[in-house]
């Protein structure tokens, strides 16, 4: 079963994007910036509710395939679901036609696995191997 | 469908779903040689592909394939 994680969304500038939602949210509902090698990106959740974030993600390097995205004028780029049984719900997945684009282990999650996959509508799904 | 034909067909997927009418493939090509092909726009251009000859590609089919030629040889296989 897919719980609803986060909202990933690109952050050109992490700084100011940061301050913007510190003047919606608490400055405490901010989490400090993570990097995520596999990805080259830097994220930082904003807490919006209990257990449900908005994931700001700002690309490292000029190769991301995320720059691409903000150089395309993207914001909007992915969300993100916990899953108990995570090879059972990537299955579930492909079989519904989603294409699996990565699995790697995300320094943002304790280093659990995550995985990236596009659905046949063209949105992108993260899932978060739960605990 | 001849192997030609469906280059022809991949050639136009490519320029709409690359947004760029200068792009020509070739059974060499892969994605090292289009700068707008990357690892998102890449499932753009399977699903896409999908669509126009109505089948489909498992995730080991998608990771296999080394060059166009090889996607082409799949859409052969499956659509006969």
């Amino acid at each position: 079963m897919l719980q609803l994680h986060h909202i990933g969304v690109l952050a050109k500038d992490m700084e100011e994007a940061i301050e913007s939602y510190k003047g919606i949210f608490s400055a405490s509902s901010v989490s400090e910036i993570i990097y995520i090698s596999s990805q080259e990106v830097n994220v930082c959740f904003v807490k919006i509710q209990s257990e449900i974030f908005i994931e700001l993600v700002q690309p490292t390097s000029e190769a991301s395939p995320v720059q691409k995205l903000i150089k395309k004028g993207f914001t909007y780029y992915h969300n993100g679901y916990t899953v108990q049984h995570f090879d059972r719900e990537i299955e579930l997945l492909e079989k519904k036609n989603y294409k699996l684009l990565s699995v790697f282990n995300s320094e943002a999650f304790n280093n659990r696995r995550c995985a990236f996959l596009m659905s046949p509508v063209m949105h992108l799904v993260e899932l978060i191997e739960t605990a | 469908m001849e192997k030609t034909e469906i280059l022809a067909s991949m050639n136009k997927i490519w320029r709409d779903e690359l947004d760029n009418e200068a792009i020509t493939i070739t059974e060499s090509s892969t994605a090292n040689d289009i700068e707008e092909w990357d690892s998102l726009s890449n499932i753009q251009l399977v699903v896409a592909t999908e669509k126009l000859f109505k089948i489909r590609f498992n995730s080991a089919e998608i990771a296999q394939f080394k060059n166009v030629g090889e996607m082409i040889d799949c859409i052969k296989a499956k659509i006969g």
